[in-house]
């Protein structure tokens, strides 16, 4: 069997992106693709991948790794290869994804029934299956990069799904531009790092990027050691993981991939898009051990979003936004595990929190929707168990309080009284808002619904057996909440709570939207006037060519035609004193005649007698 | 097989077309004329193709013209030489994939002059082979003045039904900017000869027998700034670069296409054989200041045309910023350097052809560029859309096209370059073109396609089968050479 998948791995994570292929195009050679083929198709390669995934899991010991790679760029002796890297850390993630994946698209057989061109919502939904596998089983920090990008395009497009409503379109646009900014610290950190392995490297050839390869880090640390290029080195990555898990202070752009459709928001922002910052800190743990400052501030940001976004999750009225800064709180969380070097508690955090949240944000109504009573009674299920009172939420929270300290305790007491606050108050918000009915109508919808929970019982079960942990101060604290929630619902305060600074997500969105996006078009507008204006001014140079065709006129007319003018001129003056003297008189030219005579004479006797007395001289 | 290999063919055969098309004898029918120019124009694609195959890195082809046994200018040591290698093949196939692509993008683009336009582009295809064939710098020079011509007509004249002065003024321009660039070039040109001759008293003008060893240091200098300022005309580097905006913006498309696909890289491609391949240790030593002004025009050109309204216009910035990468990755001065940069050249031009095809699409349809008034074609042209977001995209740097190979091969060989800390501050501030570049191309996209729908274009057509077949093979180009680079740099060598 495990013979038999390793073989077969790239077919597994190929699938996907074949299936991509056939529905996108199928439709441009008109090769009419039925609903039910890509149901179907979508449906069996998840399956495929979450039986794979999970069936590698049992098979793999914790250090064994599977790698194969092939070279993607070859320019001499600078390679990067591509090909994938298994262990169980990635078998993890893979399984989540393609568990929550295979739900969300059982789910939206039905929800997006009325839907006109579904069939490239499940192209999307396909294509992101195989870029986010693809990540995780990326050998190289290369690999992880295009697959980064590639993973923030998909979600792009499926943000943007109604491209005819401007609000949907403007928001994919925003959420593509931050996520950008975090791909630019993480291609600085991959050009920062590959620079140093090339000029520490042993033996200085331009190999590829692999970093995940023990050895590569342990000779290079030894050559190397930390430094402040190290430290921006972390910092760029960290950088880069904040930005797509949404942390302080880049959480805003999970608002507005909140326009998207439910689907996308349970499987995209809730579970799988926003882990790989956590799976990239993970990855790159090695490097950050050397460095306990950079661990620190994990930590500190971690905690810092945890609070900051549980206290705007409290205020929020709109259920979307709420679970939205949810995510982004409970990802603090698990940030905080990182920085105190307890991955195994911050992946059961991760697994647990993504069962949950997909399954509440299945479970949500539409806008003017009654609530069905049975997706009610699951999201309140799921809502007492992110808080931490039920099932796995209860698990995972106990098991991080278990390996903290006493001042740890107390800041995840006060983190777990905020969180039930906030998801039981929304609870009782959906219920004003919406009203519950008490018809079953959508069986697929409430049953993959259902299945999460079960997994998540499952897995409830599972960590029992193999942790040790017992119920401590953050279950009485969230216990605390909750009798507070229904002591405001009793009063009916819970709508009238509010406060602009959390309402508004501490302002970071108003920031950003009015302030540098003020700066950057002001900018942008200062040098096109000074491109149009001053450097495509040819004004000058129209002056200077002017001044020389004019001199050059000058020249021409003035001095060499005015020559020859002048020359004209004079021989006018001449013929015309010839003319006056062409006058008819007889005698005048008997004067002239006799005057020209006379000295004509005068000067031949003058030459005659110099020459007879030069002659006799010299005789 | 190796008979039919024939450089002088590739490069005259359109010339000849050019001229018979021009001729009283040839027929005025637009339908023929199109059709003539085509099938050259794919004709040739094709014979690029079969020495594409016939090619190998390590073995280039060379040909020569001699006439009667004696070179071209004997007493000068200039011959008619042509030689194609490794950078000159993928240019080669760059111009003819455009200029194919361009003739069948001029069916709805063109409606009057048909014989003057057809021809002109068939002597500007002939031009524009000669400069990346030549071997010889006499010839190289003589390719480059020759392109000025069909370059202004095509530019300025009479092609549309709208009467166009804009269009006349921007020829002018363009002319006489490119001239007073060539004029200086071919100062540059001269003086190498001449100081070739000094130090070692052999008349010759070929590139691979050009000797710089003996010439003294302030004579390279100001050899190679005149190279740079008579190819930074072409490549635009700012601020020479003022022609371009104008020229590209009322420039027909097809026309537009070229100019920005094939065209510009004619000044890259200069910049290569001349500063980076004949002055070498020059090169090295401006490679630093060269890579400033790559990188200003990076990121300058990247913030003007988020501002700007004219859809073309944005298109016209983008091309000199992509530019920009081009030259960083000759100022890097290693191997991956000069790969990054050829596979860019490549990929930008069909990039480049892609958006100017868009942007005629848009305009023939909605009757205006104006950015502001445009938006929600999309519903209506929901195929367009689809192309125009993969090739945006494209344009912006997204994996698995091929631009993204290009644009992180370029700022990697600025990061592993041997000439100083210089290069490796720019590479570092080269990477915000990654948001800023998504800045003004996702508005691009978003405010001129997206949005909801409006009255005034309830009555617009989505792509024809001749679009499709343009916008079509540029996306699958990009895509093929974004999966599978090596093709590319297997090629270069």
């Amino acid at each position: 069997m495990g013979e038999l998948i390793s073989n077969n791995i790239y077919l597994i994570l190929l699938l996907p992106l074949w299936i991509f292929l056939i529905i996108m195009l199928g439709r441009f050679v008109s090769v009419y693709v039925n609903k039910s083929v890509i149901w179907g198709l979508s449906l069996f390669s998840a399956m495929l991948g979450c039986i794979a995934s999970l069936g590698l899991y049992k098979i793999f010991t914790p250090d064994m790794v599977f790698e194969n790679t092939i070279p993607f760029i070859k320019i001499n002796d600078f390679i990067i290869n591509f090909g994938i890297h298994i262990d169980r850390l990635s078998l993890i993630f893979t399984s989540v994804l393609f568990i929550i994946s295979f739900f969300v698209l059982l789910f939206s057989t039905t929800y997006m029934k009325n839907e006109k061109k579904q069939y490239r919502f499940y192209a999307l939904i396909n294509l992101f299956n195989f870029v986010t596998a693809t990540f995780f089983f990326s050998p190289n920090l290369f690999q992880a990069y295009v697959c980064w990008e590639l993973v923030g395009l998909v979600s792009y497009l499926l943000i943007g799904f109604e491209y005819s409503k401007s609000e949907k379109s403007l928001a994919s646009k925003k959420v593509f531009i931050i996520n950008r900014i975090g791909d630019t610290a993480f291609l600085a950190g991959i050009i920062m790092c590959s620079y140093l392995m090339y000029e520490y490297a042993p033996s200085k050839s331009l190999a590829g990027l692999e970093l995940f390869d023990i050895n590569t880090i342990s000779t290079l640390v030894s050559v190397y050691s930390p430094h402040t290029l190290y430290l921006i080195i972390c910092g760029l990555f960290i950088v880069a993981a904040m930005v797509k898990s949404a942390q302080f202070p880049f959480y805003s752009w999970l608002q507005d991939a909140m326009e998207a459709k439910l689907p996308v928001s349970a499987l995209l922002h809730s579970s799988t898009l926003v882990a790989l910052g956590v799976y990239l800190v993970i990855r790159i743990m090695p490097f950050l051990t050397l460095t306990p400052s950079i661990l620190k501030f994990i930590a500190i940001i971690g905690v810092l979003t945890a609070f900051v976004c549980s206290l705007s999750a409290s205020v929020q009225n709109h259920p979307k936004k709420a679970l939205a800064y949810s995510t982004s709180a409970q990802f603090g969380l698990i940030f905080f595990a990182l920085g105190i070097l307890n991955i195994k508690v911050a992946l059961i955090l991760f697994v647990t929190h993504a069962l949950i949240k997909s399954m509440l944000f299945l479970t949500l109504p539409d806008e003017k929707e009654k609530w069905n009573i049975l997706k009610f009674i699951l999201f309140a299920i799921g809502a007492l168990s992110l808080a931490g009172l039920l099932f796995s939420g209860l698990c995972a929270k106990e098991i991080l309080a278990f390996s903290l300290s006493l001042k740890g305790i107390f800041v995840l007491s006060a983190l777990s009284f905020i969180t039930s606050f906030y998801i039981l108050r929304i609870l009782i918000v959906i219920m004003k808002t919406n009203g519950i009915e008490k018809i079953n109508s959508k069986k697929i919808e409430t049953f993959s619904a259902f299945s999460l929970l079960f997994i998540n019982i499952l897995l409830y079960i599972y960590l029992r057996k193999t942790n040790s942990y017992h119920i401590s101060i953050p279950y009485f604290s969230a216990i605390l909440g909750m009798l507070f929630v229904l002591i405001l619902n009793i009063r009916n305060w819970i709508l009238k709570i509010s406060c602009p600074l959390f309402y508004n997500g501490f302002y970071i969105d108003k920031f950003y939207m009015t302030i540098i996006l003020w700066l950057y078009n002001k900018f942008a507008e200062s040098l096109a006037k000074f491109d149009t204006k001053i450097l495509g001014n040819y004004k000058p140079i129209i002056y200077v060519s002017k001044i020389g065709v004019n001199l050059i006129d000058f020249v021409e007319t003035k001095i060499m035609n005015g020559v020859v003018s002048e020359i004209t001129k004079s021989i006018k003056k001449l013929s015309e004193i010839d003319l006056k003297a062409q006058n008819g008189n007889i005698q005048r030219y008997n004067l002239y005649a006799f005057l020209i005579i006379t000295i004509i004479i005068t000067i031949l006797s003058i030459a005659y007698l110099t020459i007879i007395i030069n002659i006799k001289g010299v005789g | 097989m190796d008979v039919l290999v024939s450089i002088p063919f590739l490069i005259f055969l359109p010339m000849l077309a050019s001229f018979l098309v021009m001729s009283p004898l040839f027929t005025n029918n637009e339908i023929l004329i199109r059709r003539f120019t085509k099938s050259v124009c794919g004709f040739q694609l094709l014979y690029t193709i079969f020495l594409l195959a016939m090619f190998s890195p390590s073995n280039p082809f060379t040909d020569k013209i001699s006439f009667w046994g004696t070179d071209w200018i004997q007493a000068l040591g200039v011959q008619f030489v042509f030689k194609i290698d490794g950078v000159g093949m993928v240019l080669v196939l760059l111009t003819s994939f455009i200029f194919f692509i361009a003739s069948i993008a001029s069916k709805m683009n063109i409606r009057r002059n048909h014989k003057f336009y057809y021809s002109m582009l068939l002597l500007l295809m002939s031009a524009v082979y000669g400069i990346f064939t030549a071997s010889d710098m006499f010839v190289f020079f003589m390719f480059w003045e020759l392109e000025l011509i069909p370059a202004y007509f095509l530019i300025g004249g009479d092609f549309s039904l709208e009467e166009n002065t804009e269009s006349k003024k921007s020829a002018v321009k363009f002319v006489l900017f490119t001239f007073l660039g060539s004029m200086i070039l071919l100062l540059g040109i001269l003086l190498l000869h001449y100081y070739n001759y000094a130090t070692t008293q052999t008349f010759t003008a070929l590139f691979d027998d050009i000797l710089i060893n003996g010439i003294p240091l302030s004579i390279k200098l100001l050899i190679s700034i005149c190279f740079l300022i008579g190819f930074g005309v072409k490549l635009p580097i700012i601020p020479l670069h003022t022609w371009l905006p104008d020229a590209h913006t009322n420039a027909p498309v097809p026309v537009s296409m070229i100019l920005a696909g094939v065209m510009l890289k004619t000044g890259a491609y200069g910049i290569l054989r001349f500063n980076y391949q004949i002055m070498q240790d020059v090169f090295q030593f401006i490679a630093p200041i060269l890579a400033i002004f790559a990188l200003i025009n990076i990121i300058y050109t990247a913030f003007v045309a988020y501002s700007q309204t004219d859809i073309k216009r944005i298109v016209a910035y983008s091309s000199i910023s992509n530019m920009g990468l081009i030259l960083l990755g000759l100022c890097a001065y290693n191997k991956i350097g000069f790969n990054a940069s050829v596979f860019h050249m490549f990929a930008h031009g069909l990039v480049t052809a892609g958006l100017f095809m868009i942007c005629g699409i848009v305009y023939m349809r909605c009757k205006t560029r104006d950015i502001n008034s445009l938006g929600g074609i999309a519903v209506k042209m929901p195929r367009l859309l689809g192309f125009a977001t993969l090739i945006v995209l494209a344009s912006v740097g997204i994996p698995a096209f091929a631009p993204f190979i290009s644009e992180i091969l370029t700022i990697i060989s600025a990061m592993f370059s041997d000439l100083g800390i210089v290069l490796k501050i720019v590479s570092i501030l080269s990477l915000p073109l990654l948001i800023i570049s998504s800045c003004y191309m996702l508005k691009f996209l978003h405010k001129g396609f997206m949005g909801n729908e409006q009255e005034k274009f309830a009555k617009i057509n989505d792509i024809t089968v001749h679009e499709f077949v343009v916008l079509g093979s540029i996306t699958a180009g990009l895509l093929i050479f974004g999966i599978l680079p090596n093709v590319l740099i297997g090629i270069i060598g």
